[in-house]
C-alpha cells in the first residue's frame, strides 16, 4: 500500500493502482474517480461557498441592512438589552436578552454562512421547560415554509436579523403565557 | 450576435443550452458547471453512460461544437459560489449580454441575481417543481424586481389551505411529499418554454410576453393544480422595500468593506 503523505499523492497512487486492476475504459473507475474529484482527493480541496463573511453581496448586506438594522435596535436601549454581534467562525452571532414580561432570558440569534437566504437560528440560553414549538437544544421553532401566517415564512428580501429578535420576543411573550396557563395562546399557524 | 453565459449544465440546463445553440444570433456561451457527469445522470441526461467521469463542461462543448462548429464555448469548471472564482465569473457576466439560471439551489440563484445586477445584465431563470408537476420561467432585466422580490412574491401568492397542503411553490423545498424527480419530459417542457422566453429576448432586448413569472401547470394536483398546461402569468413589480435591490440596499456601502465591516462588527461586539 502507498505511504499517505498527502491526499494527492495518495489519490495518484490508487489511480494507478486501478488502472493496471481494471483498465483505464472501465466504467467503475469513472465512478471512482468521480468520487475521489467529488471528495476533492483529485483536485485539489473543494473551495468552500462563499458566504455572509466572505462575498460581496453578503458584506454590503450586513454593512447596509442588518448593521444599521441592528444599531436602531441598540439605539436609546438600556446597556443590558442591547444586541452584541459576535463572529464565530464563517458566522455571526447576535447575543441579547429580552423580557416580554418580567423574566429576563439571555438569548442569542445565528447568522449562517448562507444567511439571509438560509433564516437566522434562534435559541434561548436561559433554562426553559419544555413546552410547544421548542426544538432541540432550545432552539426556537420559528420559521415554517409555506405557512400560512406570513410572519412564520422567513423572507430575506423583507426581514433583517432584529425581526427574528422580535419574533423570539413574540415567541417567548407566548411561551410566559403558556407558562402560566397550559395553552399556547397563538393559533396554530398551518 | 449575442453572448450568453450560463450557470447550470444538468439536465435541464443542457436543453436550454442546446436549444439556445441553436440560435444565429448566439455566437458566444460561456458555460459555468463545476460537476462530473455520473452515470446515474444518463437517466435524463443527453449523452450516455459510458460519459461518466467527465466533466459536464466538456461534454457541453462537444455537444455544441458538432452542430455549431462556430460557435465560441468557453468552460469554466468552477462552482459559483467559489471565492476564488469570482474574479473569472465576473469577467465572464461582464462580457455577456443576457445570463441563464439553470441550477436549483437558492444560494446560487440570489448569488447570480447579485451578478446580473452589479453588471446590468437580463437574465433568465427555469426551475422544474419537485414530481415535474409544472416549472416556472421568470425574466429579470435591470431595473426591474430582482430574484429576492419574486421569492417574496411567490410565498405570499401561495394559498395554503386548512389542511396544508405541499408547498409547490419551492423548487427543491424540504417538504418530503415533493422531494421526487421530475420526468426528462417535464424537465424538457420547462427547459424549452425557457429556451424559448431567452430566445425572444435575445432577438428583441424590448421583448415583453406580458408577464415576468410564468407557472405551467404540467399535470393536475388537487388543491395546486387543476388544470392541466394552464399557464399562470405574474407581473411582479420590484419592491421597493426590498432588501437585495430596493432602496435599503442602494445606499452606498463603504468603498473598502472588509475595513468598513471589520470597525462595524468591532463596535458591536462591545455594544
Amino acid at each position: 500500500m502507498p505511504r499517505r503523505d498527502n491526499d494527492r499523492e495518495f489519490a495518484r497512487s490508487i489511480r494507478a493502482m486501478l488502472l493496471e486492476l481494471m483498465g483505464r475504459h472501465s466504467s467503475a473507475l469513472g465512478d471512482f474517480l468521480s468520487e475521489l474529484r467529488s471528495e476533492g482527493l483529485m483536485h485539489g480541496r473543494r473551495d468552500e461557498p462563499m458566504g455572509l463573511l466572505d462575498s460581496e453581496a453578503g458584506k454590503k448586506r450586513l454593512l447596509t441592512v442588518e448593521i444599521p438594522a441592528i444599531e436602531r435596535y441598540n439605539e436609546g436601549r438600556d446597556p443590558e438589552f442591547r444586541i452584541r454581534l459576535v463572529r464565530q467562525g464563517s458566522n455571526l452571532v447576535l447575543c441579547y436578552r429580552l423580557m416580554p414580561t418580567h423574566n429576563i432570558y439571555e438569548l442569542e440569534t445565528r447568522l449562517y454562512s448562507s444567511y439571509p437566504i438560509v433564516p437566522p437560528e434562534t435559541r434561548v440560553l436561559t433554562p426553559l421547560r419544555h413546552c410547544p414549538h421548542l426544538l432541540e437544544g432550545q432552539t426556537l421553532c420559528l420559521w415554517r415554509q409555506g405557512s400560512s401566517r406570513q410572519n412564520n415564512r422567513w423572507d430575506p428580501a423583507r426581514y433583517t436579523c432584529v425581526f427574528a429578535v422580535q419574533a423570539a420576543w413574540r415567541w417567548l411573550a407566548c411561551y410566559e403565557i403558556w407558562y402560566d396557563t397550559g395553552e399556547w395562546p397563538l393559533p396554530e399557524a398551518r | 450576435m449575442a453572448r450568453i453565459v450560463q450557470v447550470g449544465a444538468g439536465s435541464g440546463g443542457m436543453v436550454v443550452l442546446d436549444l439556445l445553440a441553436r440560435e444565429p444570433v448566439v455566437t458566444g456561451i460561456t458555460l459555468i458547471e463545476p460537476d462530473v457527469y455520473k452515470p446515474h445522470n444518463a437517466a435524463r441526461h443527453y449523452f450516455p453512460k459510458e460519459a461518466a467521469g467527465v466533466r459536464k463542461t466538456e461534454l457541453a462543448r462537444q455537444w455544441l461544437l458538432a452542430f455549431r462548429p462556430d460557435l465560441e464555448v468557453r468552460c469554466l469548471e468552477v462552482d459559483l459560489l467559489s471565492p476564488q472564482a469570482q474574479p473569472e465569473i465576473e469577467e465572464a457576466v461582464a462580457s455577456a449580454d443576457l445570463g441563464v439560471c439553470a441550477v436549483d439551489n437558492e444560494q446560487a440563484k440570489f448569488h447570480w441575481d447579485a451578478l446580473m445586477r452589479k453588471y446590468r445584465k437580463p437574465w433568465t431563470l427555469g426551475e422544474v417543481l419537485s414530481g415535474g408537476i409544472g416549472g416556472f420561467v421568470h425574466l429579470f432585466r435591470p431595473d426591474g424586481p430582482c430574484y429576492g422580490c419574486v421569492a417574496s412574491f411567490l410565498k405570499r401568492s401561495v394559498e395554503v389551505d386548512k389542511s396544508a397542503p405541499p408547498d409547490y411553490s419551492q423548487p427543491g423545498g424540504p417538504v418530503y411529499e415533493v422531494t421526487i424527480p421530475a420526468s426528462k419530459a417535464s424537465i424538457s417542457v420547462i427547459a424549452s418554454l425557457h429556451a424559448l422566453v431567452t430566445a425572444e429576448w435575445l432577438h428583441n432586448p424590448q421583448y415583453d410576453p406580458g408577464f415576468t413569472s410564468v407557472l405551467l401547470a404540467l399535470r393536475k394536483v388537487p388543491q395546486v393544480f387543476e388544470e392541466v398546461l394552464r399557464p399562470y402569468r405574474f407581473r411582479i413589480e420590484r419592491m421597493r422595500e426590498c432588501l437585495f435591490c430596493g432602496e435599503a440596499a442602494q445606499t452606498n456601502a463603504a468603498e473598502d468593506l472588509d475595513v468598513a465591516l471589520a470597525q462595524a462588527l468591532d463596535r458591536l461586539a462591545h455594544a
